[in-house]
C-alpha cells in the first residue's frame, strides 16, 4: 500500500546541504548501553553529532534551533538494517548471466566471468533506485542505516551502506563496499549450474590468482604482457588472499554447508547470512546475520512433513532456537524477515522478548553489533557523546506492543512522523472502469487510457500508452485519494515505473503522475470513458 | 590439497565418524544369511552398531533393548547402487562437457523425504550419482539413509570413490544438442581427449619437479587444474568409473579407452544391451547396475530382453539392481525376485542382486551387504518372504538404530487422524 | 541355450495339439476366481470355450488329447482396463505415441482406429498373461473412446471385442502439488465442461432416436453409443472433490460411471459404495503425494475398497512394462488386500465392469482365455508356462525370448 506520510513531503521540500542545526531533547527516557531505560534525561544534538546527554538537572543553558519536550517518550539509537535487497532495479528473472534470448550455451567455450554471474566489481551506486516510499519507510520505522546488498548474480558486487536521507546516492553513501556478496544460487545454463560448481569455480579462481601471482616478477613476453589483465579476476584477489570479506547468503541447510566449505577458501571468515534452519548445523565463530524469520525454508523437513509440523515449527521450535542462540552469543546481527519488512521484524522481536531473551541483546543486534560489523562503531550504534546523531524517539518502549517511531534523527536532522488518521483509510470512491487521461508536463502533454478495478480493497488494472501496457502493481484507495504504481516496458526492454496519485471527485480524477527516472511530476485529468461500479 | 581445517571441523568430522552405533537384540527371527542359509528362530545381537553374533537363545549381556521378530524375515539392508535422491538443486553440470570437479557429496540434502520413503522399502544404503548430461560428469557419493542426521553423518566414507561417465543419447542431446558432441563418436572422442589432457597435465608437473629439484630458486609451479586432477585420480586407480550406457557398441569403446589409459570401469549403469557382450564384461570384471525389466522409455532402451540376465549370469557377470527413481526404490526386493524368473537364479542368489552385489560394486562389501558377524548391523525386516510383493518391510535398521518402524509410522498417523476427526466434528 | 532347447522340445511334443479344436487341459491347480480354487483340475476345451470342468478323479472322455502341466496353476487370462497398448511405442513424447491428442473435447477419437498390434510390445504383454485390454486415450477433458481388444489375432478387426467400449473423461484438473492442502470448494472448470458436454450429447441422442432433424455434430454423434448402448463412462478423478463430481454426474445423467484412479478414495468409501460405481485403480507404482498421507497411501487403497465391498480392478497404463500388472497387485496384498481379492481384481471384476460375462473366470461356457503359471500369479518369481487365447495356444517366441536366443548364439539375424 502506498502510504502517505509527512516525511514524504519533507523529502521533496527538504534542503539538502548540511546546515549547522542544534536540537535539544528534554525529559526523555534514554536507552543506555547497559540495556536500561533511564528516565528524565536530555540529549543535545549539535552540528549533526551528539554534543551532550545526561540527567535533566545537568541541562545545558543556551538557545537552540529546536527544542523537543519528550515527556513520556523514549529515545534509542537509530536502528541499522543489515540486509536489504531493495533499492535496485529488478530484472525479469534472477541470475544475471545475460539476456533471456541467449541461445543454449556452447559446451566447449566458457564465457568470461562477468557473463556468468561473477561481477565483483559491480557497484550499486550506479544502479541505485531511490524511491520516496522506500526511503520514508525505512526512516519511519527508525532505520537510519541500510545495508543494500545486490540482488542478482552469484558474486553480485559490492554491498553498500547508505543513509536513506536523499535521492542522491553520493549524499547517501556512508560506506562503499563493506562486503562482496556471494549467493549460492547457481545459473540455469552457464557454468556453474550446480551448487557444487560454485565452490569449484571459486577454487579455480584461486588457483588462477596463485598462478599469476607466482609469475608477477617474471619479465613480460616478447609480445607484451604475460597475462591479459582481467579486472574481474583481480577483484577476487583481496577476497581470497587479502582482507576483504564475502557476505555469503544462504537460504537453507544445504547452502549453509556449502558456505562453510567456501569459507575455508578465504583467509578471513566470511560474514554468513543464515536461514531459520541455522541451528541444525554447528555455527562458526564468524559474524552472523540472521533474518528474524520463523518460517522453515521450503526444502526443510519442517516444511515438507505436513502442515501441522510446519505450524508447530513456526510457533514453537524456531522461536526457541533463536532465543537459545541469543542466550549463547552476544554478537548476533538481526535483519528483517523479508527485505524491508520492518513491521515483521518488530513483531518477531516481541515474540523473542516473550521467550525470555534479554532486551539488550535484541537491541544490540540492531545497533551495536551491525555497527561493529560495518566498522562504523566509532560513529554509530550507541547514544554517546561524539557519535553521529542518529536517534529515534518512540511513544512507548520500542519492543512494547503498538510502539511507534514519532521522530527519527538522521545526522542531527529530525524527520517527524505524526500519527496517520485511521478514518482516511476506508475507500469512499470507486474508480473502477475505463478512463482516458490527459497528462501535462514540461515535455508537453500526452494522453493515455487506463482500466481500473477496485475489488475488496485492492486496486488493480492496466495503463495503455501507444500500444504498450503497464500493469498496476500497488494500488490503493483511501478516502477520496487514489494512488498506484504501475510498471511496464517502454522502448524495447527498458522497464519503467510510474507513480500515480490523485483525488477523485464527481467522476473525475485529478492528480499527478511521476516517472521513476526523474523528479518531474505531470499533472493529469482523467475522464471516464465508461464508469463502472458505484459507491 | 585441502587446507588445514579449523578445530570445529575436525571435531565435527570425528563426531560423524565415531557416531556411536546402538545396541539391539533381535529375537526369534528368520535370518537370510548367504553362508549359513536361512536360519529359522535365531537371535541376533548387535553391539555398538555391529553384528556380534547370530545364534539361538542369545543371553542379553545387560540392558540391551530387545525386539521380538517371531514370524519376520531379516535380510541385509538393501543397497540401491544408482539413485539421485537427497541431492539439492541441479544434479547435472549442463554447461560444459567434462566436469569432474563437481562433487555430489557437497549437494547432499538430508531433508529429502525420499530418504524416508527409501527406508520404507528396506533400503539402507544408496549411491547418489551426478546426472547423465555430460560425457564426464561429476564425483558421486555413497550414503547411508540415516534419516534425521546431518549430511556428514550420512556419508559412507569407506566406499570406493567414483566418477560418473555417460554415453549415448543423454550427453548427445543435453542442452538442445547444438554443441559438440552430438554423436556417439563425439562423446567417445571427448572422453579420450579429457584423459589425454590429464596425462599431459601430469607430465607438466613431473617436468617441473625435475627442474625444481636441487635448484635454490625453483621456477614457479604450473597452474593447478582441479578438474584434471580428478581425472588423474581415475588414471592412478584411486577412483573408479561408473558409466551410464545403453548400447553395447559405445560401452565396448569405453572399455577400449579404459584399457588404453589404464583405468577401472567399476560398473555400467542401466545397460539394457549388456547381454550382447556378456563375455567381454565378464572378462573385464565389470559389474552391472541395472533395472530388472523396465525398458522402452527411449529409443536406446528399446532393444532389451530380461532373459539376457540368464546369459549374463552364466558368464559370471555380477548383476546389481537399482531403481534410479524415487518410487522404484521402495520395491527393490520385488525387482530382485524377478531375477528368479528371468535368470533362473536361486532365491538367495536373487537376494544378492540387491544386497551383496551392490555392496561389492560400491566397495563396501567388507562392512555391509550380508548378515555376517563383524559387519555393520544394517538390516531390513519383512513380514514374509522378502522377495515377494505380498510381504512388506516393517523395520529398517542402520548400525543398530531403528530408522523406520511401520508400527511407529502408523501410530503417528492415527494420532493425527483422530485429531483431524475431532477438528471436523 | 537351455531356453532354446526347452522351447524346441515343447514345440515338437505339442505340435499336433496346436491345430486341435478340442483338448483337455490338466493342471496341478485351477483358480476359477468365480469359485474356490481346485486342487487338481481338468478343463475340457472345445471350439474355444470351456466345455466342462473336471477334477482329477473324473474319467477323461474320448477325443480330448491331454495337455498336462504337472506343476502348473491355471488362471483366467488377465484383463487390463486402462492400457496404452497399441497406441504407444518407444519413448514418451515421440512419434510412437498416439495416446494424447490436442484439444479438450475429443469423443470422436477412437483408439481402435489407431491400434497397432504388430509391435514387439503386444506379444510380450500377452506372454506375461494379459489377454484383454481396454485401450484408452488420455488428454483433455473428454479424451475419446476406449476400445476393448484381445491381445491375440493378426489385425485389429480380428482382435476387437467392443469398438466403443467406454468414454474416457478426465476430471483431474492438474497434477497434485506438494504444498497444497485445501481443495477448491467450487466445482472445477473441467467438471462444468464435462457436464455441459454430456447434457448436449444426451439431447442430441434423444433427438436422433426420435427422428428429429438437427444439425450434424461429429462430437455428439460419436457419443451416441453412451446413451443408446448404455456403455460406461470412465471418470479419471483423484481428489475428494473430483470423485464426488464423478458420482454426481453419473447419477444425474443415469449413466454407468466408473472411477479411474480415486487416489483419495479412502476418504469417501461409504459414498462410493452407495453410488455403486466401481473403481479402476491406476498403477500402484506411484508414491504418495503428501507426507501426511503416509507412505503407503496408494498401496492400502485396494484393501480398503475390498473391505467396503466396492468392486475394483487394477490397471497398468504403460504398454512396455505391462508385465508388472499382476506384481503390483501382489503389492496391495502386503498392505491389506486378500490374495483372492487381488486375483479377482485382475480377472473377473474388470470383465464384469466391461460387461463381459464370458471372460475373466473359469466357468462352463466361458471363453478359454487361460494362462498357466509355475507358481502364484501375484509373485514376481513366477514364470508363465503357457497362454491360451480362446482355446488356441500361443506358440512362438516373443521379442524378449528371441533376443535372448540370438544373443546366446552370438549371431545377428534370425
Amino acid at each position: 500500500m502506498v502510504k502517505k506520510s509527512l516525511a514524504t513531503l519533507l523529502f521533496l521540500f527538504f534542503v539538502l546541504p548540511l546546515d549547522a542545526q542544534s536540537y535539544l531533547l528534554k525529559n526523555v527516557s534514554i536507552w543506555t548501553e547497559a540495556g536500561t531505560l533511564q528516565g528524565g534525561c536530555f540529549l543535545l544534538v549539535k552540528d549533526g553529532f551528539i554534543d551532550s546527554l545526561g540527567p535533566m538537572k545537568a541541562l545545558p543553558k543556551g538557545t537552540f534551533d529546536g527544542e523537543y519536550d519528550l515527556k513520556d517518550h523514549f529515545l534509542y539509537p537509530a536502528l541499522i538494517d543489515s540486509y536489504n535487497t531493495g533499492f535496485q532495479p529488478s530484472t525479469a528473472r534472477k541470475g544475471a548471466e545475460g539476456s533471456e534470448e541467449a541461445p543454449g550455451p556452447d559446451k566447449n567455450t566458457r564465457l568470461p566471468l562477468e557473463e556468468r554471474g561473477f561481477t565483483p566489481r559491480k557497484s550499486l551506486t550506479e544502479t541505485l533506485l531511490l524511491k520516496n516510499e522506500d526511503l520514508s519507510k525505512a526512516l519511519s520505522r527508525g532505520f537510519t542505516l541500510v545495508h543494500v546488498v545486490p540482488r542478482e548474480g552469484i558474486v553480485g558486487g559490492r554491498t553498500l551502506l547508505l543513509s536513506p536521507i536523499s535521492k542522491n546516492p553520493k549524499v547517501n553513501t556512508v560506506s562503499e563496499g563493506p562486503f562482496q556478496v556471494l549467493r549460492l544460487e547457481p545459473n540455469s545454463s552457464r557454468y556453474p549450474t550446480t551448487i557444487s560448481g560454485i565452490l569449484a569455480q571459486i577454487r579455480e579462481i584461486k588457483e588462477e590468482l596463485l598462478y599469476r601471482h607466482a609469475r608477477k616478477d617474471l619479465p613480460p613476453t616478447l609480445s607484451g604482457r604475460r597475462f591479459p589483465y582481467d579486472p574481474e579476476l583481480e577483484a577476487f584477489r583481496p577476497l581470497l588472499f587479502g582482507d576483504e570479506r564475502f557476505l555469503l547468503v544462504t537460504n537453507n541447510m544445504v547452502q549453509q554447508r556449502l558456505a562453510e566449505h567456501i569459507g575455508k577458501e578465504c583467509p578471513l571468515p566470511p560474514v554468513l547470512l543464515l536461514s531459520p534452519d541455522f541451528w541444525r548445523r554447528p555455527l562458526p565463530a564468524s559474524p552472523l546475520i540472521l533474518p528474524l524469520l520463523f518460517k522453515p525454508p521450503l526444502t526443510s523437513r519442517y516444511s515438507l512433513e505436513g502442515e501441522e509440523k510446519k505450524r508447530e515449527a513456526e510457533e514453537r521450535l524456531y522461536p526457541e532456537k533463536f532465543s537459545l542462540l541469543f542466550k549463547e552469543r552476544a554478537d548476533i546481527i538481526l535483519a528483517p524477515p523479508d527485505s524491508g519488512d520492518y513491521d515483521g521484524l518488530l513483531k518477531n522481536l516481541r515474540t523473542l522478548l516473550k521467550k525470555g531473551v534479554q532486551e539488550k541483546r535484541l537491541l544490540d543486534s540492531l545497533t551495536v553489533n551491525p555497527a561493529r560489523l560495518f566498522k562504523v562503531q566509532d560513529r554509530y550504534g550507541t547514544l554517546e557523546r561524539g557519535k553521529v546523531a542518529d536517534l529515534i524517539v518512540t511513544d512507548r518502549p520500542l519492543l512494547e506492543e503498538k510502539s511507534r517511531v514519532t521522530i527519527t534523527f538522521v545526522e542531527g536532522r529530525p524527520f517527524e512522523f505524526p500519527k496517520v488518521e485511521k478514518g482516511d483509510e476506508t475507500p469512499k470512491v470507486d474508480p473502477s472502469g475505463n478512463w482516458s487521461v490527459k497528462a501535462q508536463g514540461s515535455l508537453g502533454s500526452f494522453s493515455f487510457t487506463m482500466v481500473l478495478q477496485l475489488e475488496k480493497g485492492n486496486l488493480t488494472g492496466q495503463l495503455f500508452y501507444q500500444g504498450k501496457r503497464f500493469d498496476i502493481t500497488e494500488g490503493s484507495v483511501s478516502g477520496d485519494r487514489v494512488s498506484f504504481s504501475a510498471r511496464g516496458t517502454l522502448l524495447g526492454d527498458q522497464i519503467m515505473e510510474l507513480t500515480f496519485q490523485g483525488r477523485m471527485a464527481d467522476k473525475r480524477i485529478e492528480g499527478t503522475l511521476s516517472l521513476d527516472e526523474g523528479e518531474e511530476s505531470l499533472s493529469l485529468v482523467a475522464n471516464p470513458e465508461t464508469l463502472g461500479g458505484e459507491m | 590439497m585441502k587446507k588445514l581445517m579449523p578445530c570445529l571441523w575436525i571435531l565435527l568430522l570425528l563426531a560423524a565418524l565415531n557416531l556411536p552405533g546402538e545396541d539391539l537384540l533381535l529375537r526369534k527371527g528368520r535370518f537370510y544369511t548367504f553362508d549359513r542359509g536361512i536360519l529359522e528362530g535365531y537371535d541376533m545381537l548387535i553391539l555398538n552398531g555391529k553384528i556380534r553374533s547370530i545364534a539361538k537363545g542369545i543371553v542379553n549381556p545387560g540392558k540391551v533393548p530387545e525386539r521380538d521378530l517371531k514370524g519376520f524375515s531379516v535380510v541385509p539392508g538393501l543397497i540401491d547402487s544408482h539413485n539421485h535422491i537427497a541431492l539439492a538443486g541441479e544434479i547435472n553440470e549442463v554447461s560444459e562437457n567434462i566436469t569432474p570437479e563437481i562433487d555430489m557429496a557437497e549437494q547432499i540434502n538430508p531433508d529429502d523425504p525420499n530418504i524416508y520413503y527409501c527406508l520404507t522399502g528396506g533400503v539402507t544404503m544408496v549411491h547418489l550419482l551426478h546426472g547423465s548430461a555430460n560425457p564426464i560428469g561429476g564425483r558421486n557419493v555413497t550414503v547411508k539413509l540415516k534419516w534425521g542426521e546431518s549430511a556428514e553423518a550420512m556419508i559412507e566414507r569407506r566406499a570406493l570413490p567414483t566418477l560418473k561417465l555417460a554415453l549415448g543419447e543423454n550427453p548427445k542431446t543435453a542442452t538442445g544438442g547444438k554443441s559438440f558432441p552430438i554423436t556417439r563418436m563425439g562423446v567417445a572422442a571427448s572422453i579420450r581427449t579429457a584423459f589425454s589432457q590429464a596425462l599431459e597435465y601430469r607430465k607438466g608437473w613431473e617436468e617441473w619437479r625435475r627442474e625444481a629439484k636441487g635448484r635454490k630458486k625453483a621456477p614457479p609451479s604450473p597452474k593447478r587444474n582441479l578438474r584434471l586432477e580428478v581425472l588423474l585420480e581415475v588414471l592412478e586407480g584411486k577412483r573408479v568409473v561408473r558409466c551410464h550406457t545403453y548400447r553395447a557398441e559405445e560401452s565396448l569403446e569405453l572399455m577400449r579407452i579404459a584399457k588404453e589409459y589404464g583405468f577401472k570401469i567399476q560398473g555400467f549403469e542401466h545397460f539394457h544391451q549388456a547381454y550382447r557382450i556378456a563375455d567381454e564384461l565378464a572378462k573385464e570384471k565389470i559389474g552391472l547396475s541395472v533395472f530388472a525389466d523396465s525398458w522402452n522409455y527411449k529409443a536406446e532402451a528399446s532393444e532389451f530382453t530380461p532373459y539376457g540376465f540368464a546369459l549374463l549370469r552364466e558368464k559370471g557377470v555380477e548383476i546389481s539392481l537399482n531403481s534410479d527413481l524415487s518410487e522404484a526404490m521402495r520395491r527393490l526386493n520385488i525387482e530382485a525376485g524377478k531375477m528368479v524368473r528371468y535368470a533362473d537364479m536361486e532365491r538367495m542368489e536373487a537376494l544378492k542382486t540387491v544386497t551383496l552385489n551392490p555392496a561389492r560394486l560400491l566397495g563396501t562389501d567388507k562392512y555391509v551387504g550380508s548378515l555376517v558377524v563383524g559387519k555393520d548391523a544394517d538390516l531390513a525386516v519383512f513380514d514374509g518372504d522378502p522377495l515377494s510383493p505380498t510381504s512388506k518391510c516393517c523395520l529398517t535398521i542402520i548400525e543398530g538404530k531403528v530408522y523406520f518402524d511401520r508400527e511407529e509410522d502408523l501410530r503417528s498417523r492415527s494420532v493425527k487422524r483422530v485429531e483431524e476427526k475431532e477438528a471436523t466434528r | 541355450m537351455k531356453r532354446t532347447a526347452l522351447f524346441l522340445s515343447l514345440f515338437l511334443i505339442l505340435f499336433p495339439l496346436f491345430s486341435a479344436e478340442r483338448f483337455a487341459l490338466k493342471a496341478k491347480r485351477v483358480v476359477t476366481v468365480s469359485g474356490a480354487p481346485m486342487e487338481g483340475g481338468v478343463l475340457l476345451i472345445n471350439k474355444g470355450r470351456i466345455e466342462r470342468v473336471l477334477s482329477y478323479q473324473d474319467p477323461l472322455p474320448e477325443g480330448y488329447p491331454l495337455v498336462e502341466f504337472k506343476e502348473g496353476t491355471v488362471y483366467p487370462g488377465l484383463i487390463n482396463l486402462y492400457s496404452s497398448l497399441g497406441i504407444t511405442g518407444v519413448g514418451w513424447g515421440s512419434v510412437w505415441n498416439d495416446s494424447k491428442e490436442v484439444g479438450n473435447l475429443n469423443p470422436q477419437l477412437s483408439t481402435f482406429s489407431a491400434f497397432y498390434p504388430w509391435s514387439n510390445l503386444l506379444p510380450i504383454v500377452r506372454s506375461f498373461g494379459t489377454l484383454t485390454v481396454l485401450v484408452a486415450p488420455n488428454g483433455g477433458a473428454v479424451s475419446g473412446r476406449a476400445s476393448l481388444m484381445k491381445t491375440s489375432g493378426w489385425n485389429p478387426d480380428e482382435m476387437v471385442l467392443e469398438r466403443d467400449a467406454a468414454l474416457i473423461v478426465q476430471l483431474i484438473d492438474k497434477r497434485p502439488a506438494r504444498e497444497k492442502e485445501t481443495m477448491a470448494p467450487a466445482p472445477s472448470k473441467r467438471t462444468k465442461e464435462v457436464r455441459e458436454f454430456l447434457q448436449a450429447s444426451r439431447v442430441y441422442s434423444l433427438r436422433a432416436c426420435a427422428g428429429e432433424k438437427q444439425a450434424y455434430s461429429p462430437l455428439y454423434e460419436a457419443t451416441r453409443f453412451l446413451w443408446e448402448k448404455k456403455r460406461p463412462v470412465i471418470f479419471a478423478a483423484n481428489t475428494v472433490e473430483e470423485i464426488r463430481e464423478a458420482i454426481k454426474i453419473s447419477q444425474e445423467f443415469a449413466i454407468p460411471g466408473v472411477l479411474l484412479g480415486a487416489y483419495e478414495g479412502e476418504k469417501l468409501l461409504p459414498e462410493i459404495r452407495l453410488s455403486g460405481l466401481p473403481v479402476i485403480l491406476s498403477s500402484l507404482y506411484e508414491g504418495n503425494h503428501k507426507w501426511e498421507e503416509g507412505y503407503d497411501m496408494v498401496y492400502r487403497l485396494p484393501g480398503l475398497l475390498e473391505k467396503s465391498e466396492i468392486p475394483f480392478a487394477f490397471s497398468f497404463y504403460s504398454s512396455a512394462n505391462a508385465f508388472d500388472f499382476p506384481v503390483q497387485a501382489g503389492r496391495a496384498v502386503a498392505y491389506g488386500l486378500s490374495r483372492e481379492g487381488a486375483v479377482k481384481a485382475l480377472t473377473m471384476t474388470p470383465a464384469r465392469i466391461m460387461g463381459l460375462k464370458d471372460r475373466g473366470s473359469i466357468d462352463v461356457g466361458s471363453w478359454a482365455d487361460l494362462i498357466v503359471l509355475d507358481g502364484d500369479l501375484l509373485e514376481g518369481t513366477t514364470k508363465v508356462l503357457a497362454v491360451f487365447c480362446e482355446g488356441k495356444r500361443i506358440q512362438g517366441m516373443d521379442y524378449f525370448q528371441r533376443e535372448a536366443e540370438r544373443a546366446s548364439r552370438r549371431e545377428s539375424g534370425e
